[in-house]
Parts: structure tokens; sequence; C-alpha cells
């Protein structure tokens, strides 16, 4: 499945271009630097481009719903390159990865939509595959040995309780399971190989070089745990601002990583339930769980993204 | 009481949607991207039309509700959701 994932991660891009012409439109929410935060809208068919420091990908859903308190069904399928910006730049290469999801969800759960009370909630059920390819590097072992491709798969679940309340504010949280590998702790190199020939007449040497993106540290997966929590702000006085904060706690294998942080976003005039971009900033491990003994500073820990949201479709 | 076709449009991007004709709920299509719509064909009126909605988002969704009648024109209504998040159609259409 995970090979078949990343062999159509061009189709899922380029079936994004294809639906050009049936009008789709593109809409992202809010969320943390990874791209991962409430639903704000019980998801909505669209193509999105999303571009961050963090994240690069591109993105397309669909949706069944009705109004009142019903059940909606959708999903959505999605292709990323996992390494920075400056080694696709130079070295031109990427680590691919894909994601294919299916979500149920329900509105109207403790307050009805036909309910002229201010307030509405929802619940919101998710099941997601993810299948990446990296290279890792490992100098210590044989030389034939020191790279070596690595094909992960990941299953993920999750449900979450998410409520408007007033015209204002949206609260989010949730808890799920996700099988996941430490890419992000990992350290991302160029592996270059100089392969040298000399020419036994003239004694002209000529040199060939291969550079290749990897990641170099230990590398693990594991069966992990998020709880998250989210609460988006707009003020009813600055008209198109948001302000989202965000907590996730992380429990792998033991080890509980919590993640705090907070965003800025530019919201759609006359539509303030999309966001357009913003300035999301995050503590990675606040509590210092991977790192006890405080070699790791807080500096380091620390990811601030500024995210783009391009709809990929217009009406 | 002569029937006709009735014809729901309703455009904004909420959170939730609900919608009243003649009393009786009636459940809207979501596009995928900020439009509910419904076709009623063949509904029993009498005089006047009633519509009801509540639409529920954040302050300053513009909104827009269209209902027909026989596929001519019969109302439109367009009004912000304030600060309460709610937003509320409420009409009575004649229909000859």
């Amino acid at each position: 499945m995970n090979t078949l994932l990343i062999r159509y991660r061009v189709l899922l891009i380029g079936l994004a271009v294809l639906f050009g012409s049936s009008g789709l439109r593109g809409q992202v929410q809010s969320s943390d630097a990874k791209g991962n935060g409430p639903v704000i809208v019980p998801s909505k068919a669209s193509g999105a481009l999303r571009f961050n420091t963090e994240d690069k990908s591109a993105k397309l859903a669909f949706i069944s719903k009705s109004s009142g308190d019903t059940w909606y069904f959708g999903g959505s399928g999605s292709g990323a390159i996992e390494n920075s910006w400056a080694s696709i730049v130079n070295s031109g290469q990427v680590s691919p990865k894909a994601t294919a999801e299916l979500y149920l969800g329900k509105t109207g759960v403790f307050r009805s939509s036909g309910d002229p009370s201010p307030g509405i909630d929802w619940i919101h059920f998710r099941l997601g595959l993810v299948g990446s390819k990296i290279r890792l590097v490992d100098l210590e072992r044989a030389f034939a040995e020191q790279v070596q491709k690595k094909l992960f798969t990941g299953v993920s679940a999750s449900g979450s309780y998410n409520r408007l309340i007033g015209g204002s504010t949206v609260f989010s949280f949730g808890a799920g399971y996700e099988r996941a590998n430490n890419v992000d702790e990992l350290t991302e190199v160029e592996v270059a190989v100089e392969t040298t020939r000399t020419d036994p007449q003239t004694g002209a040497t000529r040199k060939v070089k291969s550079t290749k993106t990897a990641y170099q540290g230990s590398y693990l997966e594991s069966n992990t745990l998020p709880l998250t929590l989210d609460l988006f702000v707009k003020p009813s006085a600055v008209a198109l601002l948001g302000l989202n904060t965000f907590a996730r706690q992380i429990l792998s294998d033991g080890r509980p990583k919590t993640v705090i942080g907070a965003g800025l976003w530019i919201l759609k005039e006359k539509s303030p339930a999309i966001a357009l971009g913003g300035l999301v900033a995050q503590l990675d491990d606040a509590f210092k769980a991977s790192s006890p003994d405080d070699s790791d500073s807080a500096g380091k820990r620390i990811k601030v993204s500024l995210v783009v949201n391009l709809p990929l479709f217009n009406r | 009481m002569s029937m006709h076709s009735v014809s729901l449009v309703f455009e904004g991007e909420v959170f939730s949607l609900y919608v009243e004709v003649e009393g009786k709920e009636v459940h809207l299509r979501f596009d995928g991207d900020h439009t509910w719509e419904r076709k009623l064909s063949q509904l029993p009126i009498e005089g006047t039309l009633d519509l009801f909605c509540i639409a529920k988002g954040l302050s300053q969704t513009e909104c827009v509700m269209t209902l027909s009648v026989d596929d001519h024109p019969g109302w439109t209504g367009r009004d912000t959701v304030g600060a309460s998040g709610v937003l509320v159609f409420k009409t009575s259409v004649p229909v000859t």
C-alpha cells in the first residue's frame, strides 16, 4: 500500500490540476506548524497548496454533507515533500510523503443546528494512512551500507470534539493513535560521493560527484498516542485576523512530549472561516522529555513558520 | 392548494445550517465549497410559502439565502453573522 501511495503521489497532485474545471475551491484552517489543527468547518471538498518552512504539500479532499444535525463523510489525499527548501535547491531531490484519509463526523451533538441559541458542535473521526521514503546515512557502517533507503508506512486514527462558542471562538480537543517516525528529530545532510578515474596514459583525473539528501541520526518508529487541544479566536474588533493556540501531548513508548504554540492568521474578508495564511510559532518537547539532562536548549526546539495557503481552484 | 417546485440556495462559509419550509425541516445538500442547495418538486402551497433558516458561524460571515418558486425568483435575503454567531432568515413569500 505504501508503494502505491508513493508511486501515485504524482497522480494525486495531477488530479488537483484535472479537477480545476469542476470549480472546487481551496480552504485551509488554522493549524500548528505541521498543518494539524481543529476542523473549523466540518471539512470541505477542496484543493489547496500549502507552503511553510515545515510543510510543502498539495491536498485534495471531498465531502458529502447535508444541512441539519446530520452525519457527513469525506476523504482526502495529499502529496508532500519532507526535506527542506535548501536541500531541494541544492540537490534537486525530494523525500516524498503521501497521505490518504477518510473521515466521518456529525454536527449537532449537544447543541443542535436548529436551536436558535448560539453555538454548534460536532464530532469528527479520522482514519489515515501515510507512506514516505527517506535515505538514512550511517558513516559507522561498511561503505556499501552507509546510505540506505527507508520506506515508512503508518496508520493513524483519531477522534475530536469541536465547538463554536458564540461567533468568535472555536474549541477542539481530541485523541488518537498514530504510527510515527522521528524524521523531524534527525539531522538533514547532503551525502556526496565522488568517483575519480585516472587516465593511465596521461595521468589526468576526472571526478564525478553525485549528491543525495539523507538523514543522519538514530531512526526510530514508534506507536504514539497524541492528545490535542486547540483554541481559535477571532477578535470582533479586528475583522481579518484570527489567533489560535494549541497544545499537543504525544505519548510515545511511555515518554510524553508536549508541543505548545500559537499562530496569527489572516482571514478572508466576509468568510473568516478561511485562513489565507499566517505565522505560527511552537515549542517542541516543551518539558524536554527527550533531553532531560538539559543538553538541548529551548532555542533549538522553537519553530517559527510562515504559512501560505493557496487554493488550487477558484470559481 | 396548488403544487409548486421550490429551489433553495444558501451561500456562506458557515459551520451549520438548518432550514424549514412550511414548518418542516428540509435538508440542503452541501456542494463541498460554500453552497447548500435543494430543489423540492410538487410542494403543496396555499397562499404563502414560509421559510425559516438558522445559520451558525464566525461573526462577519456574509450569507445569502435565495428562494425560487417554479423557477421564478421569489426572495433573496443577504445578511452577516453577528457577534452571537447566529444568523436567522425568516420570510413568507406570496405564491400564486
